[in-house]
């Protein structure tokens, strides 16, 4: 029996503390406080790459109130600190040591009683830099000669198997991930016509409203921090790593974020303010600025150079293509975002010869890390934008030169996998059809104003070797907990999690409390990110629920004396079967059973690894396809280049919908996330120095910038029963959907994100056509 | 886009401004060498009154979050564009990251924690709760206060008045399409003003709770 047969699901708002949401009572990181607490400030690096001459700190000792003033060297010369961090490479100083590698970099830490101290004390420390060469492009610091930012190789860090580190000491390369699958040359010479063209995307801000903000404690060998983190067990780990403690030792406490999309994975200043607490020996919060949070991580912007080899039909007989990801200063999660961003370079795309190459580059600009659709917006926008440049050049509908293209079921991905529950036809079936797709296509003129459609298909692999446990406790009445290390975002998991926790034991989702995370308490979980938490995270806590319905049934049956074969388990009792009044209630169950509580654990591992020379699978893919498709239509001004996106259809496969309205809300977010990355985001740098580094200056989207008509399909095949995340399914496909409708409107192809009015009317000059 | 809402958040803004000129020479010493000594002022929050110290460069953000706990307060951006910190203000939507807190003396002062009344919410409050119009919801008290207002000054808004309306504040999570489900909703309800004036519960002229 299902939770709908049990009549209350329908009565659980879209999200479980929707009260709590529309009160402001959500209890978000930055609401925490302790006694005694300090406030941290930092010293940020005004150059992009630069030898620290001298740091001067007396005069900021000197305000009222500053507790503590910490530099890079003194941290270097402690021996109860390793003061370097990084999920792959810890590469990444707590503080600069000897020398700045981007503008924003911290360097010098201040606490004091009040904020105010703090500014100002930072204000008053002075620092002397020795400027050195610098780079800031990916693809310049490829090239020999190019100055190199890490000398010394990095420690490793071993806290994830799922990508083969090949970062080469003495380059600026971080990581590279290839694939070689068939013979390149073989399938270029099978073609009738081979293409190549060029993609860039630059980097862009993720932009949680809440910006990170930490607070930690430090005392006697053990470190608390409540954090707004996205990967409570990475930081946990990362911190037991630099105070060289026991995981056991540091608890890391998450509550509700006020959005991630990326931006809060891996540790980012929870090892600064946890040192600062160290040396303060007082608590100590640090919340970032506006300013300072969009030095503190970006979206990789990214090069790609694509030549794809086609039969004179449309078949597509072999892709070679190299992408340069902009990484940044520090590798962060960067070495397994090029791992996406080599077979996203295949796309959901039936490429018999595959020759990839991506790198992983750093240069002197803030660090890249995740961000959501992770390395496929990059890729996606290449491949997306190319096909249709490429069914133009062929004459051909590019509707079907994609459905002639796209993988069907069992066919192998760019990794050599077979896809599973393999969607892409229908889902851009689905999308032509909702926006009325024709070819030729038929721009529409009025005044000034061109309406064309544009479309697009995308595709993700999930991260493989990944592994979440839950634990599920039944109480003596009845109720259950759920304990999961899922961080909840915005993206509704706790609920979700309710919801499935409900429905294997047919209780009442009300009679569910889902934890927040408390490394202490709650069981380990690799990361909330990469729309895995639904499907990863959910099924350890069906996992674990069944282990406590199993339970249920075993006492059951020794306390009605009947084989738990002829039990059932019916809307929160065990009953004997064609015996519906020998029945025990859950509660009795665990009462007569003197269990205290009942308690079941559960766990999910993916496949999917990846061999580390040919970059394909070594065995089944890890499952769980993110697929996408979305059609665009726009309206050009053609004498402004103003751009309006008039209706978008964004579909996804979704398996079996858990929370319709979730689904929905994060469908349509990913779409308010691709007009404005499409149309207007764009971080702006000159020689290092961010220039617009508020939101006055960088545009994010508002409500006036969605689709006039915005239409979300979730493809479902709930007979299989399999759940998908829709996190960031959409979000690859909407950027091309968009940039390819304006082409058709215009006639102007922008092969570099983000498609800005200047871009238009330069091109509707350079094409001769545009107003005067 | 940009621009439209560029202009939103100085229209905003606006009464901050009025308030700059008309206040000023009342206010604290400006430019003085010594370092900034605390004023001691009443701020009308929510009906009640409070008493507390507040440096002269500490803003109505600063105050109400920090000071007074009322948590509903968010920074966002800390220059006025992304309306998370919305507050009403003799109910009127400002940015309390704007406006510094001793010029908001005398002033009465709504946020989302003085809307909800005896366990029951506002009915924009509930419209947002039935539509779930929020993801993370770090801007929802924000775009309550915001609707509430508009549905105060504006009867019977259009969809496009809606949006017009609400073009100061973001919402990264992308909610938006809910969002304007909720404000239809709320609007559709009838006009909060017409709503509470006949119920127990006493509103002012701007459909704010006493």
């Amino acid at each position: 029996m299902t939770t709908d047969e049990f009549g209350d699901r329908r009565d659980i708002p879209g999200m479980i503390d929707a009260w709590d949401r529309v009160t402001g009572a959500v209890p978000f990181t930055i609401n925490q406080e302790i006694p005694g607490m300090l406030h941290a400030k930092l010293v940020r690096s005004l150059s992009a790459h630069a030898r620290i001459a001298a740091i001067r700190v007396d005069r900021a000792r000197r305000v009222p109130g500053v507790v503590t003033v910490l530099t890079g060297a003194q941290l270097a010369a402690r021996r109860d600190i390793s003061p370097y961090f990084g999920p792959f490479l810890r590469d990444q100083p707590i503080l600069a040591e000897n020398k700045v590698r981007f503008v924003g970099e911290p360097v010098v830490a201040v606490a004091a009683e009040t904020i105010e101290s703090a500014e100002e004390a930072a204000n008053l420390v002075e620092v002397e830099y020795e400027d050195l060469p610098a780079v800031f492009d990916p693809v310049a610091a490829f090239e020999e000669g190019s100055p190199i930012l890490h000398e010394e190789p990095p420690k490793m860090s071993s806290l994830f198997v799922d990508v083969t580190m090949r970062n080469r000491v003495g380059t600026n390369v971080a990581n590279v991930y290839s694939i070689r699958k068939g013979d390149i040359e073989k399938g270029f010479a099978e073609a009738d016509h081979i293409f190549e063209d060029v993609f860039s995307s630059p980097a862009v801000q993720h932009v949680p409203l809440e910006t990170h903000v930490c607070v930690a404690s430090v005392a006697r060998g053990s470190i608390t921090v409540w954090a707004s983190t996205q990967t409570p067990h990475v930081v946990r780990a990362q911190l037991a790593e630099i105070f060289g403690l026991p995981l056991s030792s540091v608890r890391v406490i998450v509550s509700t974020l006020g959005g991630g999309y990326g931006a809060k994975t891996y540790p980012k200043i929870e090892p600064v303010t946890a040192v600062l607490a160290l040396v303060a020996q007082r608590p100590v919060r640090l919340h970032l600025t506006r300013e300072e949070e969009f030095v503190t991580v970006t979206k990789h912007a990214a090069t790609v150079r694509m030549k794809t080899g086609l039969r004179r039909d449309g078949t597509i007989t072999a892709r070679q293509s190299t992408a340069y990801f902009n990484t940044g200063a520090y590798a962060d999660v960067g070495p397994r975002v090029i791992v996406w961003g080599g077979f996203g370079q295949g796309g959901p795309y039936r490429i018999p010869n595959l020759f990839v190459d991506t790198y992983s580059m750093y240069t002197n600009t803030p660090p890249a890390g995740a961000f959501r659709g992770f390395g496929i917006n990059q890729t996606a926008w290449a491949h997306e934008v190319h096909i249709d440049m490429i069914a133009e050049r062929l004459g051909m509908d590019p509707l079907e030169l994609r459905m002639k293209n796209v993988l069907e079921e069992g066919e192998a991905f760019a990794t050599g996998d077979p896809v599973e529950n393999w969607h892409s036809k229908e889902l851009l079936q689905s999308v032509a059809e909702n926006i009325g797709w024709t070819y030729p296509v038929a721009p529409h003129r009025n005044g000034s104003r061109i309406r064309a459609k544009g479309l697009s298909v995308s595709a993700s692999r999930a991260i493989p070797l990944a592994v979440s446990t839950a634990a599920v406790k039944m109480n003596i009445d009845g109720s259950v907990n759920v304990l999961s290390s899922s961080v909840e975002m915005g993206q509704g998991i706790q609920t979700a999690l309710a919801l499935l926790a409900a429905e294997a034991l047919t209780v009442a989702p009300s009679q569910v409390h889902v934890s927040e995370v408390d490394t202490d308490v709650t069981p380990y979980d690799q990361q909330s990110s990469a729309s895995r938490g639904t499907y990863s995270m959910g099924a350890a806590v069906q996992a674990a629920a069944d282990e406590v319905k199993g339970q249920l049934l075993q006492l059951a049956s020794e306390e009605l004396e009947v084989s738990p074969a002829d039990l059932e388990v019916v809307a929160g009792h065990v009953r004997v079967k064609g015996s519906p009044d020998r029945c025990l209630s859950f509660s009795e169950i665990v009462r007569k059973s003197r269990s205290g509580n009942l308690m079941g654990q559960g766990r999910y591992r993916a496949g999917g690894a990846l061999d580390p020379d040919t970059g394909l699978s070594l065995g089944p893919g890890p499952g769980h396809w993110h697929q996408a498709a979305g059609a665009a239509e726009v309206e050009v001004d053609i004498e402004t280049g103003h751009v309006d996106v008039l209706r978008f259809n964004a579909a996804v496969f979704a398996g079996r919908v858990i929370n319709r309205v979730q689904a929905e809300l994060q469908t349509e977010g990913n779409v308010a996330f691709g007009v404005s990355q499409a149309l207007f985001e764009e971080m702006v740098f000159d020689h290092g120095q961010l220039q617009n580094t508020n939101l006055g200056d960088y545009m994010i989207s508002s409500i006036k910038d969605m689709p006039q008509q915005l239409n979300v399909t979730l493809l479902e095949y709930p007979e299989r029963s399999e759940i998908h995340g829709v996190g960031e399914t959409a979000l690859p496909s909407i950027m091309p959907a968009i940039a390819n409708a304006i082409y058709n409107a215009t006639g102007v192809r922008v092969t570099d994100l983000p498609v800005t009015p200047e871009k238009v009317l330069r091109g509707l000059r350079l094409n001769g056509n545009g107003a005067s | 886009m940009g621009m439209e809402r560029a202009d939103r958040a100085t229209k905003k803004t606006k009464g901050t401004e009025a308030a700059v000129t008309s206040e000023i020479v009342a206010g604290p010493p400006i430019g003085a060498e010594s370092p900034p000594t605390e004023l001691a002022i009443t701020l009308r929050v929510n009906g009640a009154e409070h008493q507390v110290r507040v440096l002269p460069g500490h803003t109505l953000l600063d105050v109400l979050r920090n000071k007074l706990k009322l948590r509903s307060v968010r920074e966002g951006c800390g220059i006025g564009m992304c309306g998370a910190c919305t507050v009403l203000v003799e109910g009127e939507p400002i940015s309390s990251c704007l406006q510094l807190a001793w010029m908001a003396q005398s002033r009465e002062i709504t946020t989302v924690e003085g809307l909800s009344q005896d366990g029951q919410l506002h009915p924009v409050q509930q419209a947002f709760l039935d539509k779930t119009a929020f993801q993370c919801s770090y801007c929802t008290p924000g775009f309550v206060l915001a609707t509430v207002s508009l549905l105060t000054s504006i009867e019977d808004p259009s969809t496009e008045q809606i949006k017009d309306y609400l073009a100061g504040n973001l919402c990264r999570c992308g909610s938006y399409v809910k969002i304007v489900d909720a404000v239809l909703a709320a609007r559709d309800q009838g006009n909060p003003r017409k709503r509470h004036s006949s119920t127990a519960s006493p509103v002012d002229e701007r459909g704010v709770h006493l």
